[in-house]
């Protein structure tokens, strides 16, 4: 029987928050099929299954923040178990999923967990609370709840067995008073970051023009109105950092960190793009505009090749030491209206120019939609971005740590470039291309050998024949 | 076709790309990528839909002429004739 566990969506991630089950106990599950949705603190992601079965059990509700390795569901060959056997000791009947799944979360957490969790208090948190109400066991996922809504878990009246509180008890009580209050318009990130809440956006008081709720106003703002139950335990500060996920902090700290401690230097190669667009031309002929080729997916194949010929900057610096990535996956930075994500073409070395374009629009767009799967979250070796479009001629990027590398394409233009005689200027579409590396990986050397590399693969395309 | 047709599909064609543009309050001299914030992606799926609602190729040694509004349009209006 298999666990399926809470991946790593990145090299920085720590922990994520289940936001839906795709399955459900008793379903058939194949190797890749999307069975779960979590949120990191950088994107929402559809997250695969890497082995096939039926779903035995799920251990973990949405809703709940666990730890990178928790198991979230077993996975086994044979039929699900008639009912769930929740892993508490006191007799149950009938109990709500709500409390027979939040249960087995104690137990991973309190559990050595295998990745290091930022949740060694949320068991004593329970434990106290339990001191305090000792007919109330609260799981650390509806005690955390009611922190973050401002609910005073003593003074609800549990509909769980036993009297327990259950997250839905912990929801009613924070929307209480604004049900006969006048609904308000939500932004749809606002209605979205509610749901995952369990909280209808429309019922919060709205602090945007004419009360909108805006997304700022979701998580844990306390109604206008008196509250209810005054929260006892400490509420979120007003302005503090908010529980649901903020994407442009956790990129602002990669960016700090990089700043901070990578010492960057950089190279810079103008590269004659005529001969990739002769090949390109003819390959591209007589196709629907979808099904050309663009540029933007030539470029990234050639900066992978070369993280293959030339090693040394395909890899991470861990532990004051480089380590070389087996294989190439590259980070692509995606433009979004609201900033960027930076998901991962895996093995891109590998790939032929269409299947490089299929990848890349199809990450590309499940960037924009939000539905990033997990096999596109996979940790990148080295990182492209591509500011063609925005018109600029180059690129003096920053390093993702804990990568090495990272290589910026500027505007394709039409530049004067010295003809082969050496003795005239003809006009040819070129790229201006930079590698901005880690020095205490690297050097300038090898930063350059690898920028040439690029530039033989452009100039010299040999674009594998057609399968 | 004639040029308000034209003008029309694009509009058609570009709504579920860039459902906030709008066609009426950009220069129809502007180049399109540019007025209406559309990156390479977006251009192909341009391209696509209009290939699709007219049959016509709009080969890539077209790409220059199809940059404008007012380029594709004449465009538009001229192949359709």
């Amino acid at each position: 029987m298999g666990e399926f566990r809470m991946p790593s969506l990145g090299a920085d991630m720590e922990q994520g928050t289940l936001v839906e089950w795709r399955v459900a106990p008793g379903d058939s599950v194949r190797r890749g099929d999307i069975v779960a949705v979590v949120d990191t603190d950088k994107a929402t992601i559809d997250v695969e299954v890497f082995e096939s079965g039926v779903v035995q059990e799920l251990l973990v509700e949405p809703g709940a923040t666990v730890p990178v390795g928790t198991p979230l569901a077993r996975i086994g060959t044979g039929a699900a178990p008639a009912a769930a056997e929740p892993v508490v000791a006191e007799p149950v009947v009938a109990e709500p999923v709500v409390a027979a799944v939040a249960e087995p979360v104690v137990a991973a957490v309190a559990a050595p967990a295998p990745a290091p969790g930022p949740v060694p208090e949320a068991p004593a948190r329970a434990a106290s609370a339990a001191r305090h109400h000792a007919s109330v066991v609260l799981s650390p996922l509806v005690r955390h709840l009611a922190e973050e809504l401002g609910v005073d878990t003593a003074r609800v009246e549990g509909t769980g067995p036993g009297g327990r509180v259950t997250r839905d008890d912990v929801v009613r009580a924070a929307t209480a008073p604004a049900t006969s209050a006048p609904r308000h318009r939500a932004t749809p990130r606002a209605r979205r970051l509610a749901s995952e809440l369990g909280v209808d956006a429309e019922s919060l008081p709205g602090g945007g023009t004419d009360g909108t709720v805006r997304a700022a106003d979701v998580p844990g703002t306390p109604p206008a109105a008196p509250p209810p139950t005054p929260p006892p335990t400490p509420a979120p500060a007003p302005g503090g950092p908010a529980p649901q996920v903020d994407r442009g902090a956790a990129m602002a700290r990669t960016m700090e960190r990089a700043w901070r401690e990578i010492p960057h230097f950089r190279v810079a190669l103008e590269i004659d793009l005529e001969p990739m667009f002769e090949w390109l031309g003819r390959l591209n002929e007589g196709r629907p505009p979808a099904e050309r080729v663009l540029p933007a997916a030539v470029l990234l194949g050639a900066v992978a090749r070369a993280a293959a010929a030339v090693p040394g900057l395909n890899g991470w610096w861990r532990d004051g030491a480089f380590v070389e990535s087996d294989t190439v996956d590259v980070g692509v930075v995606v433009a979004l209206r609201d900033g960027l994500l930076v998901p991962t073409l895996a093995e891109a070395d590998r790939r032929g120019p269409e299947d490089l374009m299929a990848a890349l629009a199809g990450l590309v767009d499940r960037a924009r939609r939000g539905s990033l799967r997990s096999g596109d979250l996979t940790p990148a070796s080295i990182t492209v971005t591509n500011l063609g479009d925005q018109g600029v001629d180059e690129v003096d990027g920053i390093v993702h740590p804990p990568q090495v590398a990272l290589v910026g394409f500027g505007r394709i233009a039409p530049r004067p470039v010295a003809a082969a005689d050496g003795t005239s200027v003809v006009v040819h579409r070129t790229v201006r291309a930079t590698l901005s590396a880690d020095h205490r990986v690297t050097d300038g050397r090898r930063a350059s050998r690898f920028l040439r590399s690029v530039d033989t693969h452009l100039s010299r395309p040999d674009p594998p024949t057609p399968t | 076709m004639t040029p308000e047709d034209a003008t029309a599909l694009v509009a058609e064609c570009l709504r579920p790309i860039a459902p906030e543009a709008d066609l009426s309050t950009a220069a129809g001299g502007a180049v399109l990528a540019d007025e209406l914030d559309l990156d390479s992606m977006d251009l192909v799926s341009l391209y696509q839909a209009l290939h699709e609602r007219t049959g016509l190729e709009l080969p890539e040694r077209d790409y220059g002429e199809l940059a404008t509004l007012d380029g594709l349009v004449s465009y538009l209006t001229e192949r359709t004739a």
